[in-house]
């Protein structure tokens, strides 16, 4: 079996955002919308310090799809637009997805983002990978794990374009992967463990 | 605008606690909006049109050079990567670059030839066509030159308007073409002489951090400016390099490094003076390298600090230039004389004071410890904030070593006491050997990630053709100046390189004349005569529109599009005006002839590199070095005529500052009674979301990113601001508006905000108009000239209308 995921270096995490618009660009995602960010953690905005002035701290935290082994958007599907791939990707089926909201709702990460009205762009046209399916309005979408990039056997992009190497990718089905053992290593954390959703993404510090 | 369920709204249930971004800014429309001017969008489902992959490199003025790989669509822009690249180092992208796919068609661009119609700063204008443009303008330049000489004209040329080839219009015409910059320079102006380096740059590699057990980054928020040498800090860290870093802010940089060390601002010089005295007092310093590899042992007269020595005459080996030179003496313990400092069998005294031909001498150590006397570690606390055991702490790990300070090219060096700082850096490094050594260093390390560089050769012009002497810097000009009566700027020049907007408005005025290239509508664009549009790094009209060498590369900016709406390359802009004058035939008659004539007559490094050779290696090549030795050999104590590393600076004496002394920053001192009407510190810096004001107008990065004058709760609650409040700041130079937020890794008593956004995006106001413009005399006597202060600035912030 293959579980494709990706580790995340919190330390190594700059905060800068390269991931972001990689993802952006690499999947054609329209104005106003994001399928990877980086949050400050427990701020109120973006590069807030938690503490008082000079005891202070402040941790990026890259969010997107956790490509979790058991969804909670999956479940909730009424039209089976979400799946798991046999890559242990969460995929969304755009030709099946009615536009419910209800795996939305039901995402504790808030990774998802819904084509309330026809997508804009101001760049004025679509970018990115000619491969990635075109999404209209009142379709979901979120990270495919790059699925156009990793069908391939090319990296996601917000791991190609990470400046700081804070990203790895792998297999976490393959022992000898990088990835299972940054996951063996006992730092490793997974958001939201009580939610039972067994992420596949995972954070080291 | 984000809209309900979109990227920025954080889970409504709160899941996961943490912020993003903030939503965007309106969306201004206006004369340069993109409406008209390209095609609709073609959707990606359709047949797909036709791909092409092209290379270029990106901005030099955040030093990153970063090479790319560019792919169009349909003759859009769709893709920009990494140009494929095994050493990993060169391998490097950022999100500025990516922005680009949406940046270069935005609202902000600057898309026709226009003149100014109304009142300037009203942003009215009227399109014309190129021709007209350079008509007009060939007619003004003439009419400058030819009543009040050559140098009555100013052009100045910035990498904010592209510059992918060295300019010629300036040369050509004999105008003015702008002196120093003001910037960057600050601490590099106090240390490099110590070693005989000019400028700013170490002369060793941010690859050498990981030989390095203690590493003060100081006045360098690199993980923000200089993204992608972000590995350099890491795997330093991995290695084991304890990374201290000195800064007001808890900037992303001071939040990961291993120690924050959070000082009062403008204070910089009096920590390590503090540390220079800890290291003096403890026997911290290495006897040996003092002894044998510094100044430290030459004899000073005791009453006018001059160093005894003999003149002799010297030749230039490669000129055959004659000149002279000191050698200066020491005192020999053997013969209890002094001697030649490279006296064969001499002994050399470290410290005392010896009395020769009725004069009385001291060694520059005695005297270094007589002069630091005053500066204890209560003192030193008293001035940063910084508790005296801290000070203390970090001085007895960089004297441990190997050590390195990497200072940063903003901080310090906007404070009108920069040099000190630098002048204190080398002081600390040669008193405790961490210069020239593997694991040591001082320097700004985030740029020349390679020793390996070379220069490119120039467009040739006949002899004698070069731009008339600039007596006055760009930022001296609106106090002192009394010739210019024409200025062009291939970039916003009067916002970058000068404080106190107001005043530069002022000498704006009264200029006959004044155009601005530009491929933004940058701040200073309403304040113009006429505007021209410029073509950004992706557009050509060649199949190769620039060519530079950098990061041990030559790369090429190959075409990845043809010139936007009528946008010109600056090339083109300056060759349009030769040819209106009739000097259009001094040109290369394109840019493909310009790159290649950069790579005739190569130097050896250069050798084999030739326009064919770069397409066939995706536009870049390395040059020809060792490569496999990527840290080069080490860099050696000093490049000085006596091999010594010599930080006490006899040229200075006249100012005080022989050996580094204590300056107050001339404004933002805690005791100066200006406080009392303007009590916040105003510092500003770089971010990862601008290189100075470019990406004002990148939507991509609006909605990651709005500008915003950032306080302390302290301060906020005193002034009754909450996040979101937008705020009027102003002294007795001026105001500007912005929104404020309230965070806690700004210093209470200070704020902070990114330099520079565009005017447009601060409601018509711009952040220079407070900015302090007072120049320290001592600059002009330093080899880059004096820095302007621009966080050497008081405010008050109040809500804005209040």
């Amino acid at each position: 079996m293959t579980r494709l995921a990706i580790a995340i270096d919190q330390h190594r995490c700059i905060g800068c955002n390269t991931c972001s618009l990689a993802c952006k660009m690499q999947n054609n995602v329209p104005d106003g919308m994001l399928w990877n960010r980086i949050l400050t953690e427990d701020a109120s905005f973006f590069d807030e310090a938690k503490g008082t002035y000079p005891n202070l701290s402040r941790d990026y935290l890259p969010l997107a799809c956790q490509h979790c082994e058991n969804p909670a958007c999956m479940k909730v599907c009424p039209t089976g637009a979400t799946y798991k791939d046999e890559m242990g990707r969460v995929e969304i089926d755009y030709e099946k997805c009615i536009g419910c909201r209800m795996c939305m709702a039901a995402c504790p990460y808030n990774a998802r983002v819904f084509n309330w009205n026809a997508p804009a762009r101001s760049a004025g046209f679509g970018y990115g990978d000619s491969r990635v399916p075109e999404r209209g309005m009142g379709v979901m979408e979120k990270c495919t794990l790059c699925k156009e990039r990793t069908d391939a056997g090319e990296e996601p992009m917000c791991v190609q374009c990470c400046p700081a190497d804070a990203r790895v990718f792998g297999d976490l089905d393959d022992p000898d992967s990088e990835i299972s053992k940054l996951r063996r290593n006992g730092n490793a954390r997974v958001l939201l463990e009580e939610m039972g959703t067994k992420p596949q993404v995972f954070y080291v510090k | 605008m984000a809209k309900e369920g979109t990227t920025h709204s954080l889970s409504r249930r709160s899941f996961v606690k943490g912020a993003g971004a903030l939503g965007a800014t309106a969306a201004l429309a206006g004369m340069t909006s993109t409406e008209g001017w390209l095609k609709p969008a073609q959707a990606l489902a359709d047949e797909a049109p036709a791909e092409t992959v092209a290379y270029t490199f990106h901005n030099m003025h955040c030093m990153g050079n970063c090479m790319l790989k560019c792919t169009a669509r349909d003759g859009r822009l769709v893709k920009v990567e990494q140009r494929p690249n095994e050493d990993k180092r060169f391998n490097n992208i950022c999100l500025k670059a990516i922005a680009e796919i949406e940046h270069i068609y935005g609202e902000g661009r600057i898309q026709t030839p226009m003149k100014r119609v109304g009142e300037r700063g009203s942003g009215e204008f009227e399109a014309i066509t190129w021709d007209e443009a350079f008509a007009t303008i060939a007619e003004q330049f003439k009419k400058c030159q030819d009543t009040y000489g050559k140098d009555a004209l100013w052009i100045q040329n910035s990498v904010e308007c592209s510059m992918r080839f060295h300019p010629i219009l300036a040369r050509v015409l004999g105008a003015q073409a702008g002196g120093m910059n003001g910037l960057d320079n600050g601490q590099g102006n106090g240390m490099g002489q110590a070693f005989g380096w000019e400028g700013i740059f170490a002369m060793n590699t941010i690859w050498d951090w990981p030989y390095a057990k203690t590493i003060i980054l100081t006045s360098n928020n690199m993980l923000e400016t200089g993204i992608v040498w972000a590995r350099g800090f890491l795997d330093a860290q991995k290695a084991g390099a304890r990374i201290i870093v000195v800064d007001p802010a808890y900037t992303v940089t001071a939040a990961k490094a291993d120690q924050w060390v959070p000082i009062q601002p403008g204070t910089d010089p009096a920590f390590y003076l503090g540390m220079i005295k800890h290291i003096l007092d403890n026997d911290l310093y290495d006897r040996k390298h003092v002894l044998a590899n510094t100044s430290y042992v030459y004899l000073v007269d005791k009453k006018t600090g001059e160093v005894l020595g003999q003149t002799v005459e010297t030749t230039d080996e490669a000129t055959g230039e004659k000149g002279e030179m000191k050698v200066p003496f020491v005192w020999d313990t053997v013969t209890k004389a002094p001697v030649a400092h490279n006296a064969q069998g001499a002994k050399p005294a470290l410290e005392g004071e010896f009395k020769h031909d009725g004069h009385t001498y001291v060694t520059q150590f005695t005297l270094l410890k007589e002069q630091m006397a005053e500066y204890t570690l209560d003192w030193a606390e008293g001035k940063t904030g910084i508790p005296a055991a801290t000070i203390a702490q970090v001085a007895e790990e960089y004297a441990a070593g190997p050590s390195i300070i990497a200072n940063g090219v903003g901080g310090i060096d906007k404070y009108y006491n920069n040099d000190v700082a630098g002048h204190c850096y080398a002081v600390i490094a040669s008193l405790t050997g961490n210069y020239g050594k593997r694991g040591t260093g001082a320097g700004f390390f985030h740029f020349n990630p390679t020793p390996y560089n070379a220069g490119l050769a120039d467009w040739p012009l006949p002899e004698g053709m070069n731009p008339s002497p600039s007596p006055l810097n760009f930022y001296d000009l609106m106090e002192k100046d009394d010739k210019v009566h024409a200025a062009m700027f291939f970039g916003d020049i009067p916002t970058q390189k000068a404080a106190n907007w107001n005043k530069t408005l002022e000498w704006i005025d009264k200029l006959d004349f004044i155009c601005l290239a530009d491929i933004y509508h940058s701040s200073v664009a309403d304040y113009v005569d006429m505007i021209l549009p410029a073509c950004s790094k992706f557009e050509s009209v060649d199949e190769i529109g620039g060519m530079r060498c950098f990061n041990g590369y030559v790369m090429s900016n190959q075409k990845i599009l043809d010139p936007l709406f009528e946008a010109k390359p600056d090339f083109y802009i300056e060759k349009g005006i030769a040819e209106a004058m009739g000097y259009g035939d001094l040109f290369p008659k394109d840019t493909v002839a310009y790159a290649a004539a950069q790579l005739e007559n190569p130097i050896p490094p250069v050798a084999g590199i030739t326009l064919d050779t770069l397409k066939e290696n995706m536009g870049a090549q390395r040059l020809n070095a060792d490569w496999d030795n990527p840290l080069g050999p080490e860099i050696g104590v000093s490049l000085l005529p006596s091999g010594r590393q010599e930080p006490y600076y006899e040229n200075l004496l006249k100012h005080g500052q022989a050996f580094p002394q204590w300056e107050e920053p001339c404004e933002v001192g805690v005791d100066n009674p200006l406080r009392k009407k303007y009590p916040l510190q105003f510092n500003q810096a770089r971010t990862r979301f601008r290189v100075h004001s470019v990406y004002s107008a990148s939507k991509w990065i609006n909605e990651l990113y709005e500008p915003h004058i950032e306080l302390n709760p302290v301060d906020a609650d005193e002034r009754g601001l909450k996040t979101g409040d937008m705020v009027e700041v102003f002294n007795d130079r001026g105001s500007f508006r912005v929104k404020a937020y309230v965070n806690n890794s700004v210093r209470p008593g200070s704020a902070f905000m990114a330099e520079s956004s565009f005017r447009k995006y601060l409601d018509g106001t711009l952040m220079q108009s407070v900015s302090n413009d007072k120049m320290n005399p001592r600059g002009y006597e330093l080899p880059f000239g004096p820095m302007i202060p621009f966080n050497d600035t008081l405010i008050e912030v109040k809500k804005a209308g209040a």
